[in-house]
């Protein structure tokens, strides 16, 4: 059975292959990455990797900001920009949408959805429920690096970031597109509304509570890119026969899935059977249609095209 | 040359062909064959298109929707991941297959130097059948000797005007836009005696080589969007041809087309830039390799394919053909006459897909909105817009929904035809509506898919409708080129056979309540019906697809139905029926909606009941 949707929620356990690269503008600079590891070498997730730098065409030459990894891996690659390609053992969380910059730093869970107490600058924190437009304000203005929230809904969304979101998500140069956003990543796992986190996403996230992670906010539909967490594994957590779990984005029997419009948009639920042939809907559209059975306990018959597999 | 010609042979008599139709969003691949002597669509598949991440593989689709195909068939067509070619005596494996592409993105074209907004449009209706998006960024010297206070270039301090300062932060904001773009073709135009003599020229090549060692520091050889350099078309003042090539050695290709002065030179540009866009946007999908290796003939741009077949099917039927294609991400319209006169335009970027929301920003809420017999705010149609971006595949399961996305689709096709009129001044009134593309050819009800042509491509006159169901059209120009037989059996037994009717559209001034028209049909079983049409409404007479009947119109004194005010018209022959029936849309030319919310959803209802679309 066809898949629709592009890759799983969580993948539990996956060889990832990322340039370290935080945004190659600044505050109207056009900025260089000057490398400081070599290829072949171990990094841990403090540990820098690189130094951005203003092009002198573009400012006065110095140094910008010092780049942390972000993950445990090993340096694969340096980029002509002075990125550096790290490749590491990690467990990967695809978000619905998001904006911002790649960014690392130590995930905190906020109890309560309250951010006041738990607000620390250079975390990236994790809010279950709904992120709103004072919340983000509040994280924006204590120094917090990144936020991973379940929604968030559209007005504060764009009034956050001041932008009309379907022209930055369409943008040619995804970059340049982030340099004039505020300097706080975010992506929310669920999309935009009032969903919350998922139950397996959050429970992956609470295991990782204090570890520092690689955060990217980056959304593209014009070049296919989706925000993403990062959530590298230390070398000694790493099992002797490790190997990378496969994404089966196929809809079979038992599949996982969210459904990603109409009535039900949001929900979760697993395959309960596929019809054979193509079942009519209210809209009086027909197509190849799946029964699922939600979490709430509910059964549902959706087209096979709102069914995006998240594990 | 001999193995060439064996392979051409051999597809011009293969028994099988499968024919794969890779979009941005959707991949159809559509099976046909000989059944009673005739080529015929035999099955026919559709998967989600897989050129993007996370499978980045366009085949990977290709093989998803050919499993559907097998699941109807029984057949086998992969063997070991390999296409099973030729045909077997089992049935399993095809003689021959036969890929068109619109998936990927439209090329990027700057066109630099002397760029007047003469060239610019001509540059523009060069490109307009393709799938590119032009960006004109005219040389500084050019913008400063052709402003409206025009001063020496380089004089330092002036009056007024163009400074050394301010022509610093032209080159800087031109610089800045090539950045934002990041082009993967260049056009060169511009004579060298204008105003501001060959300065342009050289600006021109001077922002290239700027470009590209930016571009260079950013990306190393490869471009920030995966393609490599820029290629260069020089379409400037001949003279300066190898200046130019010893300017940009080392940074691009140049290649040398007409120098662009007037239409005449849109035909070898036209070329040279679909040549460019194969190069650097198809060949570089991922996956495409092997589907080349697959593929008897060469992968052909959808677009271009569709063209032939609008080309040919308006010389052989001697009638002006209009030929809508409503994709996820590409709207097409193109419009062919019986004379010859062909007007292509291919809007990429906009459909009802992960196009919406270049729709959304381009038409505005109200545009879409006006389209709806309910009430909707901004926010749930960019709500509406921002899922279909992100989640490009989804139907909607809704009549709400439903009607959301033909409203959508009614935009796309009349941003599409505002910008092809853009280039044309005369639009002839089409004899034939050709419509494809999935919302169409998935719409429920066909009454929905003749009112959404109707409100967006607004024909006047008689005009026959027909719904390319099966989504082969766009195919068939490709599939013409191999095996014309079968291409042509094909079009004429399952692609065009979806008629939808007979259209009279009254223009001139309708009286609104008043009688716009008289209609008296004459059934074959001679059966006689008399219908009056008030303007302002839709009427459908009934004759079904198998019907037809003499059709003599009495139009009102101020209203014309193709032969002058007033004029009764007689026809000749027997008009066609339709799946919708006979169709008068009296709603007049050009189409004006009530301006208040309440009346115009009300007529809106009344329209989509009045032609079945509810």
């Amino acid at each position: 059975m066809m898949a629709y949707q592009p890759g799983w929620s969580v993948v539990a356990q996956t060889l990832v292959r990322r340039e370290r690269w935080p945004g190659g503008y600044k505050g109207g600079s056009l900025l260089r990455g000057v490398p400081v590891v070599t290829v072949g070498q171990d990094v841990y997730p403090d540990q820098p990797v690189l130094r951005m730098e203003r092009r002198a065409s573009t400012g006065k030459g110095a140094n910008v900001e010092v780049v942390p990894a972000g993950m445990y891996g090993r340096v694969v690659e340096l980029t002509p920009r002075g990125g550096v390609v790290l490749e590491g053992q990690a467990t990967l969380i695809r978000g619905a949408i998001g904006a911002g910059n790649q960014v690392a730093g130590v995930l905190n869970i906020v109890q309560d959805d309250t951010l006041q107490q738990q607000l620390s600058a250079g975390a990236i924190l994790v809010i279950s429920g709904t992120l709103t437009f004072a919340m983000v304000r509040q994280a924006l203005l204590a120094g917090v690096t990144g936020i991973v929230a379940g929604s968030i809904a559209l007005p504060d969304f764009e009034g956050f970031l001041h932008t009309d979101i379907l022209q930055l998500f369409g943008e040619h140069d995804i970059e340049q597109a982030q340099a004039t956003l505020p300097a706080l990543t975010i992506v929310c796992t669920e999309g935009l509304g009032a969903a919350p986190m998922d139950e397996v996403v959050l429970d992956v996230l609470r295991r990782h509570r204090g570890k520092v992670i690689l955060l990217s906010g980056l959304t593209s539909t014009r070049w296919g890119v989706q925000p993403e967490l990062i959530l590298s594994f230390a070398p000694e957590e790493i099992q002797r026969d490790w190997q990378p779990v496969e994404q089966d984005l196929s809809l079979t029997l038992g599949a996982r899935v969210r459904v990603s419009g109409g009535e039900h948009e949001g929900a979760t639920g697993k395959v309960e059977y596929l019809f054979a042939y193509e079942q009519v809907f209210l809209s009086g559209v027909q197509s190849r249609a799946i029964r699922l059975r939600l979490d709430n306990g509910a059964f549902v018959v959706i087209p096979v095209t709102l069914a995006q597999r998240i594990g | 040359m001999q193995g060439e010609q064996t392979q051409n042979q051999n597809m011009a008599s293969a028994n099988s062909l499968l024919v794969a139709d890779c979009g941005t969003v959707f991949t159809k691949v559509s099976l046909l064959g000989l059944v009673e002597g005739q080529y015929r669509l035999m099955a026919r598949g559709e998967a989600p298109s897989t050129a993007l991440p996370p499978q980045s593989d366009i085949t990977q689709g290709i093989v998803e929707a050919i499993g559907v195909i097998e699941q109807i068939t029984g057949r086998q067509f992969f063997r070991q991941g390999n296409l099973i070619t030729p045909e077997e005596e089992s049935g399993d494996g095809v003689d021959a297959f036969i890929a068109t592409v619109s998936a990927g993105q439209p090329i990027q074209l700057v066109v630099l130097g002397a760029v007047s907004p003469t060239l610019e449009a001509l540059a523009e209706q060069a490109v307009s059948g393709l799938y590119a998006e032009i960006h004109a960024i005219p040389s500084p010297s050019f913008i400063a000797a052709t402003s409206a206070s025009p001063v020496s270039v380089g004089a330092g301090q002036t009056q007024n005007g163009w400074t050394q300062e301010r022509l610093g932060l032209e080159w800087e904001r031109q610089l800045g836009h090539m950045r934002e773009i990041l082009p993967q073709a260049a056009l060169i135009v511009g004579a060298a005696d204008g105003l501001a003599g060959p300065t342009p020229l050289q600006e021109a090549c001077q922002l290239l080589v700027n470009a590209a060692k930016e571009r260079q520091e950013q990306y190393g050889a490869q471009s920030g969007n995966g393609t490599p350099q820029c290629a260069v078309l020089y379409a400037g003042a001949s003279q300066y041809i190898e200046a130019v090539r010893r300017m940009l050695y080392g940074v691009a290709d140049v290649t040398r087309v007409d120098s662009l002065v007037s239409q005449a030179q849109l035909g070898s540009i036209s070329i040279a830039v679909g040549t460019l866009h194969e190069r650097a946007i198809m060949h570089r999908l991922a996956g495409y390799d092997r589907l080349q290796a697959w593929s008897s003939a060469e992968p052909v741009a959808t677009a271009t394919s569709l063209s032939s077949l609008v080309r040919f099917l308006a010389q052989h039927y001697a009638m002006n053909v209009t030929a809508v294609d409503v994709g996820g991400a590409t709207t097409t319209v193109m419009l062919a006459g019986e004379q010859g006169e062909f007007v292509p335009n291919v809007n990429a970027g906009t459909g009802v897909a992960s196009g919406v929301g270049a729709v959304l920003q381009q038409a505005g809420t109200q545009r879409i909105a006006r389209w709806l017999p309910f009430k909707i705010t901004e926010d749930e149609l960019r709500q509406f817009a921002i899922n279909r971006v992100a989640h490009p595949h989804i139907l909607p399961t809704s009549t709400r929904e439903l009607q959301i996305c033909h409203a959508f689709a009614r935009e796309a096709m009349l941003l599409t035809i505002e910008m092809a009129r853009k280039s044309t001044l005369e639009w002839p009134d089409a004899d034939l509506i050709l419509a494809t593309g999935g919302v169409l050819a998935h719409a429920p009800k066909y009454g929905q898919v003749a009112l959404m042509l109707l409100d967006a491509l607004q024909p006047r006159g008689v005009t026959s409708l027909v719904l390319d169901k099966t989504m082969l059209i766009s195919q068939l120009g490709a599939v013409a080129t191999v095996a014309p037989i079968t291409a042509v059996q094909v079009n004429e037994n399952d692609a065009v056979t979806h008629r939808l009717g007979t259209c009279v559209v009254p223009y001139g001034q309708l009286q609104a309540g008043q009688v716009a028209l008289t209609v008296g049909v004459e059934y074959s079983n001679g059966r006689q019906h008399k219908v009056d049409v008030i303007a302002g409404t839709i009427e459908v007479i009934p004759l079904r697809a198998n019907e037809q009947a003499l059709l003599t119109l009495f139009p009102a004194p101020t209203v014309d139905v193709g032969l002058g005010p007033g004029e009764r018209a007689r026809a000749a022959e027997e008009i066609d029926g339709g799946l919708v029936g006979l169709i008068i849309d009296a709603r007049g030319r050009p189409l004006v909606l009530p301006t208040e919310e309440e009346e115009r959803q009300a007529r809106v209802m009344q329209w989509m009941q009045a032609i079945g679309a509810l």
